[in-house]
């Protein structure tokens, strides 16, 4: 008989996906599988395997689906850097004996509409794809087309973000231009999306063009932790400055097993965490600089 | 060797590789998944609510080339195995039948 063996990511992923489905189901949440697995299979991308498993809540049961994962094991992970500007939307659970991340999210950066309206929304059109021999709900295609567009419009900088985007053109159907307008004016996600709508040729169909949000703004051009602590830097009042950067090159000790769940703790561990963050913040320094420029100037 | 035959139980997932010589299962209401691969995986394939304890026995020993009674042991520990932890379960009679 087959000896006992590594589980593989792309198997982690699935059945991940079919125990937030299960955990959901018995505690009757309604929850969306978005990205990851689900665009591959409705051809929204090519095949790659994914780190985590995403889904998307109602925002009032974000806390309780954190909840009942924990109970199964599922553990979050510390937050990040607590002196950076962070827009939540979604908290990240990893499993000592698995290896994938479960992304909850309580909304998608892009869509400015209240995180409840755009639930309902999604859920409304939802449908149904099978992972792991169990049927799991999914958002409809048009709203599949707009979750790939955004999470590709909010990192460009990444050359699979920048394949992914332009591949999403020939991939999307004439068919569905309209109701990928209809729901992105629905969703309040016409301003993030206007690069995306225009090259679908759709601009024409929208009677009223929004304006980007602030916070779409800041994901589009801090991406990267060098850039992050940059802007931050540059917007902190002068008597906030010197914390910032003295926890850009002394970050806390939660910020550094943000990066690494199993830092070691001890003082030449931390040491060495240290260095190798500088190394990589030296390393992302003249892009951060060139990226926090270009924004500046828009 | 008895006539009982079993099913993957309805609260259980799993993801095969295309050749079938591997299967990721996960009980939803166990926290780990377990993997199985060659024959283990074989026995999994062959646990569909059609097939008795004998004739997926007999059909195993065929596609390996070996005699029943050689793997009969193992075949039959490996199911038990499966069904303590609930992730096969024992088709009702008539479907069976059926």
């Amino acid at each position: 008989m087959g000896a006992a063996e590594t589980l593989q990511q792309d198997e982690g992923v699935l059945l991940a996906t079919a125990l937030v489905d299960h955990v959901a189901a018995s505690a009757d949440l309604p929850v969306l599988f978005i990205k990851g697995p689900a665009a591959t299979m409705m051809g929204l991308r090519e095949h790659h395997v994914s780190a985590d498993v995403d889904v998307l809540v109602r925002p009032e049961d974000l806390n309780r689906m954190v909840e009942l994962l924990g109970a199964k094991g599922w553990l979050e992970r510390p937050s990040g850097r607590a002196v950076v500007r962070e827009y939540m939307h979604s908290r990240t659970l990893y499993h000592p004996h698995w290896n994938c991340d479960i992304d909850v999210h309580d909304r998608f950066p892009g869509m400015e509409a209240p995180a409840g309206s755009a639930f309902d929304a999604l859920w409304r059109d939802r449908q149904f794809l099978v992972m792991a021999a169990r049927s799991v709900p999914v958002p409809s295609l048009p709203a599949a087309v707009i979750f790939q567009a955004l999470h590709s419009l909010r990192a460009m900088d990444d050359p699979r973000h920048q394949r992914e985007y332009s591949g999403l053109f020939e991939r999307v159907d004439a068919s569905l231009h309209h109701d990928i307008v209809d729901l992105s004016v629905e969703l309040q996600a016409t301003a993030a999306l206007k690069p995306f709508l225009d090259g679908l040729g759709t601009t024409g169909l929208l009677i009223q063009q929004e304006t980007v949000s602030e916070e779409w703004l800041h994901r589009t051009s801090v991406q990267g932790v060098g850039t992050a602590y940059l802007v931050e830097l540059m917007d902190s009042p002068w008597l906030v400055k010197p914390r910032v950067l003295a926890r850009a090159i002394f970050p806390s000790r939660q910020s550094l097993r943000h990066d690494d769940l199993y830092l070691d703790e001890s003082i030449s561990g931390i040491l060495r965490a240290y260095v190798l963050r500088w190394a990589r913040g030296l390393a992302s320094l003249p892009a951060a600089a060139r990226r926090t420029r270009a924004t500046r100037r828009r | 060797m008895t006539e009982r035959v079993w099913r993957v139980s309805a609260d259980v997932a799993c993801v095969q590789s295309h050749d079938g010589g591997r299967v990721a299962v996960l009980h939803l209401e166990q926290d780990v998944p377990v993997i199985l691969v060659g024959t283990a995986a074989s026995v999994w394939n062959a646990l569909d609510g059609t097939r008795t304890e004998t004739e997926l026995i007999e059909e195993l020993a065929r596609a390996y080339g070996t005699d029943a009674s050689v793997i009969n042991a193992d075949v039959m520990a490996l199911i038990h195995s499966l069904s303590n932890s609930r992730m096969i379960t024992l088709s009702p009679p008539d479907k069976a039948a059926s």
